[in-house]
């Protein structure tokens, strides 16, 4: 029975993680890359690189962006105060089907110079939970099926796993480079194993009203009054008649008298120039672990108070600590490196599956009828070091591509997004041409790539490694430059080690070209 | 900067805690002290002082962090310093000879 039970769940193990694998890769790649989405927004656009003001700029010095968005018929505008991780002011408003996010000087509200990049907080975090597939939420739905069998992973791997104990601390880096990879596989699930299951776990929270809408459809008859009842949300109607509007700074001050000191940190207006406009004062998010701010609406023309937010729903604020605890907006820097870091082990966990399971069938695979090792090599390795190597590619365009330029049509930032994609299919079809070099052969453009993009930045912006690391407000620069050169020389070891490894197990196997051309 | 030192020392309990429960097994205790005979360490001692060191990392978390961050902050670091003994036993093993050192001896070959 037990020996059924194990072999059941190795089948089921193997196959969900080679069938998935990929996806969940990018997912927790991207998701590792989040975790310092701001910092590498610091990067990719120097001219958000200022000092953390004493005394930010006031909200009403930026009202003529609001009268933009009126002009745009914007259906809403938000403005959010500089904080320690992002010290510019940020204006964001819709103007047609374009979102419009543009920075401001903290100290004098001049605007900044327009970024030309999405960077960390709109390329890589949209592309962890949505991939950047949009249109019938099927991005967010592949991430839910890569976080439901990233679950079952997790139990499988636990189940099939003979000696836990007795192999709890084991990695045998001296032996043949298949039992090396399956130890480092099982080391890091079964220690990642808390993390891993809980980012996956707290991903399906976060979008459960995606994923079961019927949940809310049954007791609500929209989505508004849900959120108004669970959150404490509020929203009216539009009066399709112009209005006006009163001081922003009149309004926050209000709301720091009746949070008895809180000081507001983002503004939002909805239905900007609309005689039913309102405004919402928020307190930052980054003050706890519950994704939520105190916030308190105000009518637009009079300042009355329409709505304060109160204290949320039990099975709500359950919710927001579990998608807080995910998100990680709160401000712990010590929480957030080992984020990061374990976000690596879980990199870490999904290569070493991958390659284990190559390793491990190549031979027979290739011997037989089918063809299926050579596209799951393929696949396996544009989708590990393939994503790497698009994602510092992406940063190296991005010190490459001058302010302003466009292409053809295309944009900047989307030239940037381009790259991106090209790369990633170039080192598909790297890996499928030159399979027995791509490994290696990607793990060194990695090398290149990241030490280039290091290189670039000094170049481009003056601030070198010496200079950020001695200037407080270029730390996070520092900490991104750092972060690529660590990255740089992990891939010239991993390139190497793996060079030496696959040989001895390639020269046995049959000639994967070959054989499949006869499959 | 004190809070540094208090994680440091959170962190320190939590890898001595996990290099006591290696410890108890003798293929660890064999590479850390590169003595294939002679007295082994004392398992039971190194299992109670594995769990007395996890639980003092993580009543120092929870002192300084609270109930908020605390027990959020004590798992991720658990399984950093978990990882840092695979690594040390597997790398460097030998670098765990001087703990190895001051821990007592078992009565009998306790390992089995």
């Amino acid at each position: 029975m037990e020996q059924n039970l194990r072999s059941s769940m190795n089948v089921v193990h193997t196959w969900a993680g080679v069938v998935v694998g990929a996806v969940l890769f990018a997912v927790f790649w991207m998701g590792t890359l989040s975790v310092y989405d701001r910092e590498i927004d610091r990067w990719m656009a120097p001219m958000t690189r200022v000092a953390m003001p004493d005394k930010p700029v006031s909200f009403d010095a930026l009202r003529g962006t609001y009268d933009a968005a009126v002009t745009a018929h914007a259906p809403s505008w938000t403005m959010l105060q500089p904080t320690e991780r992002q010290p510019v002011v940020r204006i964001v408003y819709r103007d047609g089907p374009e979102v419009l996010s543009r920075y401001f000087d903290p100290v004098t509200g001049a605007p900044l110079p327009d970024t030309g990049t999405w960077a960390g907080t709109r390329f890589f975090y949209p592309f962890h939970y949505r991939l950047h597939l949009k249109a019938w939420d099927i991005g967010e739905w592949l991430v839910g099926i890569a976080a439901m069998t990233m679950l079952l992973l997790c139990v499988s791997g636990l189940v099939i796993h003979r000696k836990m104990i007795a192999e709890f601390f084991t990695l045998r880096t001296r032996k043949k480079s298949t039992r090396m990879v399956l130890d480092l596989h099982t080391v890091a699930g079964v220690l990642g194993l808390p993390f891993n299951f809980m980012v996956a776990l707290s991903g399906l929270v976060i979008l459960s009203i995606t994923f079961f809408p019927s949940g809310w459809q049954s007791s609500y008859p929209n989505k508004q009054s849900f959120n108004a009842e669970a959150y404490s949300a509020y929203t009216r109607p539009k009066a399709n008649k112009p209005g006006t509007l009163m001081s922003f700074d009149v309004l926050a001050q209000k709301a720091e008298q009746m949070w008895h000191g809180g000081k507001p940190w983002a503004i939002v207006v909805q239905h900007p120039g609309d005689a039913a406009a309102f405004v919402t004062v928020y307190q930052s998010f980054d003050l706890g672990i519950v994704r939520s701010a105190p916030a308190i609406h105000f009518d637009a023309a009079t300042g009355a108070v329409l709505h304060q937010s109160k204290e949320m729903r039990p099975i709500a604020k359950a919710q927001r600590f579990i998608s807080g605890m995910h998100q990680i907006q709160f401000r712990h820097w010590t929480l957030r490196a080992l984020y990061f870091a374990l976000g690596l082990f879980g990199c870490v966990l999904i290569l070493t599956g991958f390659l284990f399971w190559l390793q491990s069938r190549r031979r027979n695979h290739a011997a037989g009828p089918w063809s299926g090792v050579r596209v799951v090599e393929a696949v396996a390795i544009s989708s590990t070091a393939g994503i790497i190597v698009a994602s510092v590619s992406f940063m190296v365009i991005n010190r490459i591509l001058p302010l302003g330029v466009s292409f053809m049509g295309i944009e900047r930032y989307a030239l940037e997004i381009w790259v991106f994609y090209l790369v990633w299919l170039a080192t598909l079809a790297h890996a499928w041409w030159r399979p027995q070099m791509a490994w290696a052969g990607q793990c060194r453009a990695i090398a290149v790539l990241a030490v280039l993009a290091v290189v670039l930045n000094w170049m481009t912006t003056g601030d070198h490694l010496l200079r950020s690391l001695a200037t407080p407000h270029l730390w996070p620069v520092a900490g991104v430059d750092l972060g690529l050169l660590a990255l740089a020389s992990g891939a010239f070891g991993m390139g190497r080690w793996l060079l030496r490894a696959e040989r001895p197990i390639r020269s046995r196997a049959p000639d994967l070209n070959r054989v499949s051309s006869h499959a | 900067m004190r809070d540094i030192v208090y994680l440091l020392a959170a962190f320190a309990m939590s890898y001595l805690a996990f290099a006591s429960f290696a410890l108890a097994q003798k293929r660890h205790w064999q590479a850390a002290t590169g003595a294939h005979d002679g007295k082994l360490a004392d398992k039971r001692v190194l299992k109670i002082g594995g769990i007395v060191c996890l639980a003092a990392g993580c009543a120092i978390v929870l002192w300084r962090e609270g109930v908020d961050y605390g027990p959020l902050l004590w798992v991720t670091q658990l399984t950093v310093a978990a990882f840092g003994v695979v690594a040390t036993l597997s790398l460097r093993p030998q670098l765990l000879k001087p703990f190895a050192a001051v821990l007592p001896r078992a009565d009998r070959q306790a390992f089995r």
